[in-house]
């Protein structure tokens, strides 16, 4: 098992149902990646922005994706491949 | 009449382990170490089921857990996403009750004493929130129900993972008898060995022996022990919010490898220093007290302090009093491992009492802390802090946090 940091911004399709967020797909580096299971989720904070964390898997791969809240934007964390 | 005290003490399950194996299904039935990072000199936070029959166990060195189970799959921690999962589960608590007691990342105790009848008894309380945290969040737990916190911890302990587990008032005789006395809650490695030296190995021998004869050789804990003894504890459960003023606030940091470059010593001194005004500030606190901690490579360790005459809860003063005390270090010739600063001998309320004179000096640390709160910590920070190196926070949690994110209900 390999965690990589990655840290780069990415698209991401995702439903906001009620005061939930989940995401459907992203694009990372021209490639679309379908999100098949968020495993688990989280939040943590960054200053005054509230960063909220999901663990997905395309059914290869754990993603670990990031939304802030303040700056709207979504990071690719972290990816754990075999 | 009075109703039969409970208290039911919720522990989950290889709490971190656990949380990775949710996080990421390849880790499922694996056996999965949680710890610092490989490269530092790190120690196992947390061992999942599989890795337990290895005999790995938390704070076990990373190393020699490898080399019990070469095939354990060791996974970063990441303290925020634990913080964040415990206070998930501690609101769950909360709904059944305020009176609870956060005892540690993963633990609480319940005082369910006058809410019992409300949802069916204590037993059917305790499988309400087990269900719930199975299914919100994916984690298991085990709950002891018991007449007191002591015999709670110990029922919790009977049957993991995923137990539950009550101690009935009239069944604690039978059950302590030959229990040994380590399985109770409090009773360490050292005291074991007294009570051994004493022919004392079972609670319920621990019981009878006579209160004042464990006095003389305990003093003042020697009460406590002969009430252990007979299944007894008398704490309260402690509201979790309100949590008693604190007695002092410090950090600490294991150097990214041993060192003596006392340029960097400082620099990593300074930026504790500034963490802790930081957590002073935020709480309203000053403290007249600092301590320097130095680990050597020996693991040896020095700690001395040092008093000034005014309250400090700015960094820069508070890594001025420690580095004074870090000058008289210097001429040791070992490596430094882990520094660490705290600031004791608090007070609440500094800025009420309007000791402070500097009124722009005060003015620019509300300034910097304004900055730091909306966009992060050390995001304005001082210039010697902008290339020191850090490992990531693989570990270390504050309680506080997790109280601050609850609210009574």
């Amino acid at each position: 098992m390999e965690a990589t940091r990655i840290d780069e911004n990415i698209r991401v399709c995702a439903a906001f149902e009620g005061r939930r967020v989940f995401p459907i797909w992203f694009r990372w580096r021209d490639r679309y990646y379908k999100v098949k299971k968020i495993n688990f989720t989280w939040k943590s904070n960054q200053g005054s922005a509230k960063l909220h964390y999901y663990a997905v898997t395309d059914g290869i791969n754990t993603y670990e994706l990031c939304f802030n809240s303040r700056t709207l934007e979504w990071i690719l964390d972290r990816v754990y491949t075999e | 009449m009075e109703k039969r005290r409970i208290i039911l003490l919720v522990d989950m399950n290889a709490f971190f382990a656990n949380i990775e194996q949710m996080s990421n299904d390849r880790l499922r039935g694996k056996p999965v170490l949680v710890g610092g990072s490989p490269s530092r000199r790190s120690v196992v936070a947390a061992a999942s089921y599989e890795a337990r029959p290895y005999g790995i166990q938390s704070g076990m060195p990373l190393a020699k857990a490898l080399v019990l189970c070469p095939n354990a799959i060791w996974v970063e921690g990441n303290p925020w996403k634990y913080m964040d999962t415990a206070s998930r589960v501690f609101q769950i608590c909360a709904e059944y009750t305020d009176r609870m007691e956060i005892y540690s990342i993963d633990e609480c105790f319940l005082d369910v004493t006058d809410i019992q009848d409300r949802f069916g008894g204590a037993w059917e309380i305790a499988r309400s929130i087990k269900q719930r945290i199975r299914t919100e969040l994916g984690l298991t737990c085990s709950i002891g129900i018991g007449p007191n916190k002591l015999l709670s911890k110990l029922a919790a302990g009977m049957k993991k993972p995923d137990g539950l587990t009550e101690i009935k008032p009239e069944e604690v005789k039978d059950l302590l008898e030959d229990l040994p006395v380590e399985k109770l809650h409090g009773i360490g490695e050292k005291t074991r060995i007294r009570l051994e030296r004493m022919g004392i190995t079972t609670a319920g021998a621990l019981g009878r022996v006579p209160v004042e004869s464990l006095k003389r050789r305990f003093g003042i804990l020697g009460n406590i022990l002969h009430e252990m003894g007979n299944g007894i504890d008398r704490s309260p459960v402690i509201p979790y919010y309100s949590v008693p003023d604190l007695k002092s606030i410090g950090h600490s940091y294991t150097l990214n490898h041993n060192t003596r470059d006392w340029d960097l010593v400082h620099r990593h001194l300074l930026r504790l220093s500034e963490m802790v005004g930081r957590r002073l500030r935020k709480q309203n606190y000053a403290g007249r007290t600092v301590t320097l901690i130095l680990r050597y490579e020996d693991m040896d360790t020095f700690c001395r302090q040092k008093s000034t005459s005014e309250y400090l809860d700015d960094g820069y003063a508070i890594y001025k009093v420690a580095a004074s005390i870090l000058s008289q270090q210097q001429e040791d010739k070992r490596h430094i491992r882990l520094v660490g600063v705290s600031v004791s001998n608090l007070i609440k309320g500094i800025y009420q009492l309007e000791l402070f004179t500097n009124r722009r000096y005060r003015n620019l640390l509300k300034v910097l802390d304004s900055i730091n709160d909306k966009y992060g910590e050390f995001t304005v920070k001082r210039a010697s802090l902008v290339d020191l190196e850090l490992q990531p926070k693989t570990h270390g949690f504050e309680h506080k946090n997790i109280v601050q994110r609850l609210t009574p209900t």
